[in-house]
């Protein structure tokens, strides 16, 4: 016992380390809230957020039931309206998705001088860029003899322009 | 029945053999030398086009996340935002990260190495979080817990040149940063079905369907017949819940650990088709390497030396 004891007092400052960071692990990104959690978000928030340990796995929860995501329209001097998209090699980072389904104004106006930058080499003359917010949904039924999901042929889409740029 | 003492015992006894056990460094050597790898190929795009994510000019700069409450980084102190965060300097941070994950593959000044990139890491998160992934959000604690450990112990340069400080032992020492590595990724695997059993959708069976039919990489296409098949769906749903609870569990033990890990891979690899997450599955399934003992890749290096040899002779 003794032994034990000395052995676990010579790496103290490791075994207190483990500790916390064992908290830390268990507790930051609890979808419950209990004492530790809460402890754990109000006192220590300040360090972690600092030392950017902070993060969260709730992104795995899911589905998405309606897909949200932006469309960037540009129409140019000779009337023709061509769809911006954003560089293939990020689709995995979903660029339109992570900010489609926020709702700031700040960012989608970000946003808007983000893809004008983009476009700066386009030897066209842009008369507008719009950047529009989309709400696909297509209603899905499940049942039937067979268990199939049913889903229907039109999708509903909803669309609002979220931000802006005319030549004017 | 047991006394106070012996219930302490135990439990101290316990507390070391899963932290402070003498082990060698190898199965964590080799997880460094294909995580590096991993990152390394990440890492090397975005010294071309990093700006386009993280520069003052890019799609969410500090300005625009500020106002979000749910943006959980709102301390602004991150190694972008350096020298003002323009496109030429967001260019040296990722070079510098580059190198980085080189000196992390070959393991020299592997510690340093480790710091370097989670700093980047956490960066990014702090930077613009909305092209931040799950994938980031694991390689960062990865790193993180890498600072600390004996990953530059073998198969390294460190270990060849005897630089200890910065590689960490060579021999056998208690691997507790390895283990909280597995901890945190069996932590990530059991939070991730946690979350997933308040959605509806995942306890009837559908969510699958939802997630593969809604996915915006998969959207336009017509999904094969048999996916539209309520059976089907519900089989996968729940047995995505499974594979995800084994991989947080049953990875510990011996007899089932080999059986979870192929389980977790070809898990992976389904995600891959249908939801093309790219860095975030490659990721998990180096994580799942983390849990191969040292006995087992001594075993398959004499397993390929053995056949070598044979076809040589």
């Amino acid at each position: 016992m003794f032994a034990l004891i000395m052995a676990a007092s010579a790496s103290l400052p490791i075994n207190i380390f483990i500790g916390c960071y064992l908290l830390f692990a268990l507790f930051w990104d609890s979808p419950e809230i209990n004492l530790v959690h809460k402890a754990l978000r109000s006192r220590a928030a300040f360090l972690i957020r600092i030392a950017g340990l902070t993060h969260s796995w709730n992104m795995y929860k899911g589905p998405f039931l309606t897909i949200t995501r932006l469309e960037t329209r540009v129409r140019y001097a000779d009337n023709t309206i061509e769809v911006f998209a954003p560089p293939k090699r990020y689709e995995f980072r979903r660029y339109y998705f992570m900010i489609g389904v926020r709702t700031s104004v700040a960012l989608y106006n970000r946003h808007l001088r983000w893809v004008q930058l983009r476009l700066r080499d386009d030897p066209r003359k842009i008369e507008e860029i719009q950047i529009v917010r989309q709400g696909w949904k297509a209603p899905v039924r499940r049942g039937g003899v067979r268990g199939r999901f049913e889903v229907a042929a039109q999708q509903q889409c909803r669309e609002a322009v979220v931000a802006l740029w005319t030549r004017t | 029945m047991i006394a106070h003492g012996d219930g302490l015992d135990q439990l101290l006894d316990l507390w070391n053999r899963l932290f402070h056990h003498p082990e060698l460094p190898l199965g964590l050597a080799i997880f460094r030398i294909l995580f590096g790898l991993l990152l390394s190929a990440e890492s090397f795009g975005l010294i071309k086009r990093g700006h386009e994510l993280f520069s003052n000019q890019a799609l969410a700069p500090v300005e625009a996340r500020l106002p979000l409450r749910f943006a959980p980084f709102d301390s602004q102190c991150n190694i972008f935002l350096l020298f003002r965060n323009t496109d030429a300097w967001i260019r040296v941070v990722f070079v510098v990260h580059t190198v980085s994950c080189a000196l992390l593959t070959v393991g020299l000044f592997t510690r340093v190495a480790a710091l370097l990139i989670f700093l980047n890491f956490a960066s990014r998160s702090k930077q613009n979080w909305y092209v931040v992934q799950g994938g980031d959000n694991i390689a960062k604690l990865m790193t993180f817990l890498m600072i600390f450990s004996n990953a530059g112990g073998a198969l390294s340069l460190d270990s060849f040149l005897g630089l200890r400080w910065v590689g960490g032992a060579t021999g056998e020492s208690s691997q507790w940063a390895q283990r909280l590595m597995q901890i945190q990724v069996s932590i990530v695997y059991l939070r991730t079905v946690m979350w997933k059993l308040k959605a509806r959708e995942w306890i009837d069976g559908t969510a699958v369907f939802h997630a593969v039919y809604r996915n915006p990489h998969f959207r336009w296409r017509s999904l094969p017949g048999w996916m539209e098949w309520g059976p089907v769906i519900a089989g996968m749903t729940w047995g995505t819940m499974l594979i995800e609870t084994a991989a947080g569990t049953l990875v510990w033990f011996r007899e089932t650990r080999y059986v979870t890990i192929l389980a977790g891979t070809i898990f992976h690899a389904t995600l891959e088709v249908f939801l093309k997450l790219k860095f975030f599955q490659y990721l998990s399934f180096l994580c799942l390497l983390l849990f191969v003992p040292n006995d087992a890749w001594i075993g398959l290096w004499g397993g390929v030396k053995m056949f070598f040899l044979h076809f040589v002779h």
